[in-house]
């Protein structure tokens, strides 16, 4: 009887469940239970924070910096998405607004958002990622600024734009070790970008053993630039570093430089300079004297056009009509080279975990990106080093090689 | 460089820019003197007619005449309907809620522009074909366009004095001085505040219009001109429009010197501490009269 119960009981069980059946019924479970998480992370979209003003007075001039982020989502999403996810975009409303960010960072969150493009500008941003950083948010701003760079300060932000230390850095690099050019001077605007832009060309030129000969500074509502751009004249300064972020006070610095007649041998600026306004401002002869600072990628010279990859994308930044009039705003676009570099990252950590996607970030080494070679380290979030910079004549905006994005580049 | 030089450079920067900013003053004054109502939305007005001006002169289908007119009579018919919307409804309730209603209307303003023109500025010639390019009076570096700037002021400021002395102009005054003793006369104040704005805003795209060959017709130009007018209007006495001109030239020079001598971002401090200084030495501004109440 027992050996009977004994076989009794073991009988049901091998009828009902044995090893085999266990293990395939196991493995059948597992792989209907991937394929359900399958279909359900399909079903689940990254959702992608974009953070922008759709009011307000910077509504028309931030749009162009967002086309970038749209071709490089529809890419992404035609070639299956990130990890199986197709990424679909949340907009919100900054308006602009440094004093909006803290909400609006707060309502993505609420929105089970983990991914943020924007906020574009320093102040905007800078008031931003303290909340997004809490949230454990990862950031790719639109800060022009070298703060936002900091890995110890907001490990979850990553900048993919040449802030203005970077461009500092290159800018005396051209100027004192390529131009040759000692008596350097400097006007900044007050904002957060002029003043850090300002301060990195002071620390570049103290690391070569020297000063700025003038060093002026005007308010954003200054309506006469005029008497700045005498003293940096009377300092005889033979290279005038023009540190303005937005084409009405570029404006009307070359308008100053015109009726005073201050044309000195050597004038070099910030992509602020960009603005197709300008460049009827000054007289060629003028204006041939004037660079910018630039991504390499997007330049060309008679020996070397730009690149097959940078052209295809070109073509495809014309096609949008927010982008008509600021085509080099589109272009170098912080948005393109990080969502691809975010895919890069989370298809090889295989996790939308925030702390692996930081860590992943934080590997980024040489990536082959539309900007060049980025890498990004623990200690240093931007991604786009000073050699990534090469220096544009101003005038060669209307050549039609130029294609509204791309530039000439000076050699020397 | 001279001191000669020195006071040259300030004298040319600052006059034609102070000239501005009194037509800004003298804009707001239009619409105070019978309102008593600051209108915040000022600066974004001048700027709109700039704007404006500079949008239909750049399609070359009209003359500037025409452009200019075109837009003061598009500013005058906003501020119109500013006055229909966010002013008469809170002046006939009293209290001072017109601060935020004229500030909303500013913000309202500046979202729409931010719609319909970009970041970039625009330029405008200067009519008559006057250059902008500087040549030496009587050894001021100085264009013939900031010299024209500077006598049309003198005159604009002429005929707004001048306009108080006509009927309407006394009209003005007495709801100025008494609403309810005006309204007895049988003056029409909510007609008369009507045609102030009208006015006022006429006058704010003609001073908009009027700046763009200097500093560019551009979305930014608001704030700036916004706050200088005002300490302009201000320091010279509110409603007064040769204070206007004498307080605008007063801060345009002290900005100038500011930005010649000081640098370091401290020009907008001199002209605060300028303005500052002045009203407490004379608290009702530089042509205002200190007015008495029986209590």
């Amino acid at each position: 009887m027992h050996q009977r119960g004994r076989r009794s009981e073991v009988v049901p069980g091998r009828q009902g469940l044995s090893r085999r059946t266990f293990v395939a019924s196991a493995l059948m479970a597992e792989f209907a239970l991937m394929t359900r998480i399958a279909r359900g992370q399909d079903s689940q979209p990254l959702r992608v924070g974009m953070v922008r003003p759709l009011t307000g007075r910077f509504a028309s001039s931030y749009a162009p910096l967002f086309v970038a982020a749209r071709i490089a989502i529809d890419e992404i999403n035609s070639a299956g998405g990130i990890l199986g996810r197709k990424i679909e975009i949340v907009d919100e409303d900054d308006d602009g607004s440094p004093a909006k960010e803290p909400g609006v960072m707060k309502k993505l969150l609420d929105e089970g958002v983990g991914v943020v493009l924007g906020p574009v500008g320093t102040s905007q941003a800078l008031s931003a990622l303290p909340v997004a950083t809490n949230a454990k948010m990862i950031v790719g701003s639109g800060s022009f600024g070298y703060e936002a760079q900091d890995g110890a300060k907001y490990p979850y932000h990553f900048q993919f734009i040449f802030n203005n230390f970077v461009q500092a850095a290159a800018t005396v690099e051209y100027i004192v070790d390529r131009r040759r050019i000692k008596k350097v001077g400097i006007i900044q605007e007050t904002t957060g970008w002029g003043q850090g832009y300002g301060l990195g060309i002071v620390d570049e030129l103290k690391k070569r053993g020297l000063s700025p000969v003038a060093f002026e500074t005007f308010a954003l509502s200054a309506t006469d630039l005029k008497p700045h751009v005498r003293n940096v004249q009377r300092s005889g300064a033979d290279a005038f570093v023009l540190g303005t972020s937005l084409p009405p006070t570029s404006a009307l610095l070359f308008d100053a430089i015109r009726s005073v007649e201050y044309f000195p041998p050597l004038m070099v600026g910030a992509s602020g300079l960009m603005g197709d306004v300008l460049l009827d401002i000054l007289p060629p002869d003028v204006l041939a004297n004037v660079y910018a600072a630039y991504l390499r990628a997007f330049t060309y010279t008679d020996a070397e056009p730009p690149g097959a990859r940078q052209l295809a994308y070109v073509k495809k930044i014309l096609k949008y009509p927010e982008s008509k009039g600021q085509e080099p705003n589109s272009a170098v676009s912080p948005f393109y080279d990080f969502l691809y570099v975010l895919k890069h990252v989370v298809e090889e950590q295989k996790s939308f975990d925030p702390d692996k996607i930081k860590a992943g970030f934080e590997q980024v080494h040489d990536f082959p990106g539309m900007f060049g070679s980025l890498s990004i380290t623990p200690e240093n979030h931007c991604a786009v080093p000073p050699n990534a910079l090469a220096f544009i004549k101003l005038s060669s905006a209307r050549d039609p090689r130029a294609m509204g994005c791309f530039r000439e580049r000076v050699e020397s | 460089m001279t001191i000669f030089s020195t006071i040259g450079d300030i004298v040319s920067s600052g006059v034609p820019i102070g000239c501005l900013y009194a037509l800004v003053a003298v804009s707001f004054n239009i619409l105070y003197r019978p309102t008593k109502v600051f209108n915040f939305a000022q600066g974004d007005m001048v700027m709109v007619g700039a704007m404006t001006a500079a949008t239909l002169l750049g399609f070359k289908w009209a003359p500037w005449p025409i452009a200019v007119l075109l837009a003061m009579l598009l500013v005058g018919a906003l501020c119109l309907v500013e006055e229909q919307i966010a002013v008469r409804p809170v002046l006939e309730r009293a209290g001072n809620t017109w601060v935020i209603t004229t500030l909303a209307v500013a913000l309202i303003i500046d979202n729409v522009v931010g719609k319909i023109w970009g970041a970039d500025p625009l330029i405008v010639p200067a009519p008559f074909a006057l250059s902008t390019e500087p040549i030496s009076v009587l050894g001021l570096q100085i264009s013939p366009y900031q010299l024209a700037l500077i006598v049309l002021t003198f005159v604009l400021v002429g005929a707004a004095e001048a306009l108080y002395s006509t009927r309407t102009g006394k009209a003005i005054k007495a709801i100025a001085e008494h609403r309810d003793a005006a309204l007895l006369r049988g003056i029409d104040p909510v007609f008369v505040n009507r045609c102030s704005f009208f006015v006022g805003g006429c006058f704010a795209a003609l001073t908009g219009y009027l700046a763009s060959p200097l500093i560019y017709a551009s979305t930014a130009m608001a704030s700036g001109l916004l706050l200088k007018g005002f300490a302009a209007a201000a320091v010279g006495g509110v409603g007064s429009s040769r204070g206007a001109l004498a307080a605008g030239l007063v801060i345009g020079i002290a900005e100038a010197t500011g930005a010649e001598l000081l640098s370091g971002g401290y020009q907008q401090a001199v002209v605060l501490a300028v303005a500052l200084a002045l009203l407490l030495a004379r608290p009702a501004g530089l042509f205002g009269q200190a007015q008495t109440r029986i209590v």
